[in-house]
């Protein structure tokens, strides 16, 4: 075989591997599964969309893109595991994304692992563990515990539960409405919440902003604390509550009760404690440089 | 079996839970499967980090209680925390930071050069914030900050240089902040809001660390 024939097996033999290892692989299949059962999912990159479905089973549609090896499904009436395996000597472009859709019985538990998948759930009961570091999550409806945690995702939370553990390095954190106990961690990403009533809040951040449009309840308790982050609380101006800000270096922007003072005459620091009744709530809003505005609706 | 029922095993095997068949199945099939091998050897060194870590590592979530009762306890803590004592160490230190300001000197040139997550580089907090630690009732600061600075230097390689620079960042911000409060402090040593501010700023950083060095891989 003369060279340029041989080269040319070569690079065909070479573009068949690649167009293996490339092509889209369609993945239809089905689990049966008993009540509450527990759902694994483990996806590199891509997107995973989990929806309610039927009772008693598991239904895993969609596409495995470039660079997989298989769908590994694990199965048994207590539970599925989902792996999406790669081939870990492909090198080539990512252009056809792996894109899972996974229906589960609403009441399963769900925990999901990504590394830059989305993650999308919707019409789920049960308890949710979601991480992932680079993908965001969005959670539509409301599970009975929720857990979720990414690096540089961002998440959106259209109704927190009960039982809410959310944190985030540098991703957007948004929650449309909280309630019951609920804990957010932020370090430089910005943290919302639209609304709701919560019984005990803890919101916290090192540089990012935290706003909330949510109040505790009547025996509830908030907590929101920042290093350089500013924080935003809006209140209704009838709102019965003790209050407690301070700040080392930063400003206290208060709408609804007396002015802040000087905690030292080495510092700038300003604190300020009121009630606007009594009993009531207790609000607690601390930042070290960061501004805290107590603006009313 | 397969890979991901041995390696749900892996746990039970290093705490010596399984019998001895399957103890010999998994090293069996370690010994011919390189990847269960990485996963298995890398459980376990995190084991073996998360061992080392110094039993106090979990801040009390709320600091404040205790250092109220102690402020208001006794004149020999408010005699240890003295204003001599801080000024005496405020004059023996430069009072800028600590746990990254070597590593800032050097950022831009490491991560344009080696394109790799940033080093950790600890050069130690300022006497005075020692001493307002003390005074705090928090006397294994330096213990708990060193242990996890190492154990976010021995994960680095698995987390971006973007990640590694908001933490560094972020720390950075944390450091600044506790030099300023202890400086205060200095001048005003039983301030008890600055003492709660020192304590809310400790909190957070040791908080931000373990994230950083339980933080799922990225690389």
């Amino acid at each position: 075989m003369n060279r340029i024939a041989k080269n040319t097996v070569v690079a065909m033999a070479f573009l068949m591997a690649v167009g293996i290892a490339s092509a889209a692989q369609p993945v239809s299949e089905t689990h049966p599964v008993g009540p509450g059962a527990e759902i694994e999912i483990d996806v590199l990159s891509g997107t995973v969309t989990i929806v309610a479905g039927s009772e008693g089973v598991v239904e895993i549609t969609g596409t495995l893109g470039d660079g997989v090896e298989s769908l590994e499904v694990d199965s048994d009436e207590a539970g599925v595991y989902i792996e999406v395996e790669y081939d870990e000597h492909y090198h080539g472009k990512q252009q056809v994304d792996t894109d899972l859709m996974i229906r589960v019985p609403s009441g399963s538990i769900l925990s999901v692992e990504t590394v830059s998948a989305s993650i999308s759930v919707d019409g789920i009961r049960g308890e949710l563990d979601l991480e992932t570091v680079s993908g965001n999550v969005d959670v539509a409806t409301m599970p009975a515990a929720l857990d979720v945690e990414t690096v540089s995702g961002n998440i959106s939370i259209e109704s927190a539960p009960a039982d809410s553990d959310i944190s985030s390095v540098s991703g957007k954190i948004e929650i449309r409405a909280a309630g019951g106990s609920i804990d957010v961690e932020n370090v430089s990403g910005k943290t919302m919440i639209y609304g709701g009533v919560i019984d005990d809040g803890d919101l916290e951040s090192v540089s990012g902003d935290i706003t909330c449009h949510a109040i505790p309840g009547p025996d509830g308790s908030l907590d929101i604390e920042t290093m350089s982050g500013t924080i935003i609380l809006l209140i209704d101006p009838t709102l019965v509550a003790s209050f407690d800000l301070s700040t080392f270096s930063g400003s206290i922007q208060n709408q609804i009760g007396p002015e802040p003072t000087r905690t030292s005459k080495f510092t700038p620091g300003k604190e300020l404690y009121f009630n606007t009744g009594t009993g009531g709530p207790n609000i607690s809003l601390e930042s070290f440089s960061g501004s805290i505005k107590l603006i009313t609706r | 079996m397969s890979c991901h029922e041995w390696s749900s095993c892996f746990d039970d095997f290093l705490d010596g839970r399984l019998d001895a068949a399957e103890e010999k199945g998994l090293q069996t099939h370690i010994a011919g499967c390189p990847s269960c091998a990485g996963e298995l050897a890398s459980i376990r060194e995190l084991r073996d980090l998360a061992a080392a870590l110094p039993r106090s590592l979990e801040p009390p979530r709320d600091l404040w209680p205790g250092i109220e009762a102690r402020v208001s306890a006794t004149k020999v803590v408010r005699g240890r925390f003295g204003r001599r004592a801080i000024l005496a160490a405020a004059a023996a230190v430069v009072i800028v930071s600590s746990v990254v300001t070597a590593y800032f000197l050097g950022r831009s040139q490491a991560v344009m050069v080696t394109a790799e997550a940033p080093t950790v580089v600890e050069s130690g907090p300022s006497d005075v914030l020692l001493a307002s630690f003390e005074g705090l009732g928090v006397y294994n600061y330096l213990d708990t900050r060193t242990e996890l600075l190492d154990a976010l230097e021995a994960r680095k390689h698995e987390l971006s240089g973007e990640t590694m620079e908001v933490v560094m960042d972020n720390l950075l911000l944390i450091d600044q902040a506790m030099d300023r409060i202890a400086e205060a402090l200095g001048e005003d040593p039983e301030n008890e809001f600055l003492m709660k501010q020192l304590a809310g700023a400790y909190r957070r950083q040791i908080d931000l660390l373990q994230r950083a060095v339980r933080m799922p891989a990225e690389i």
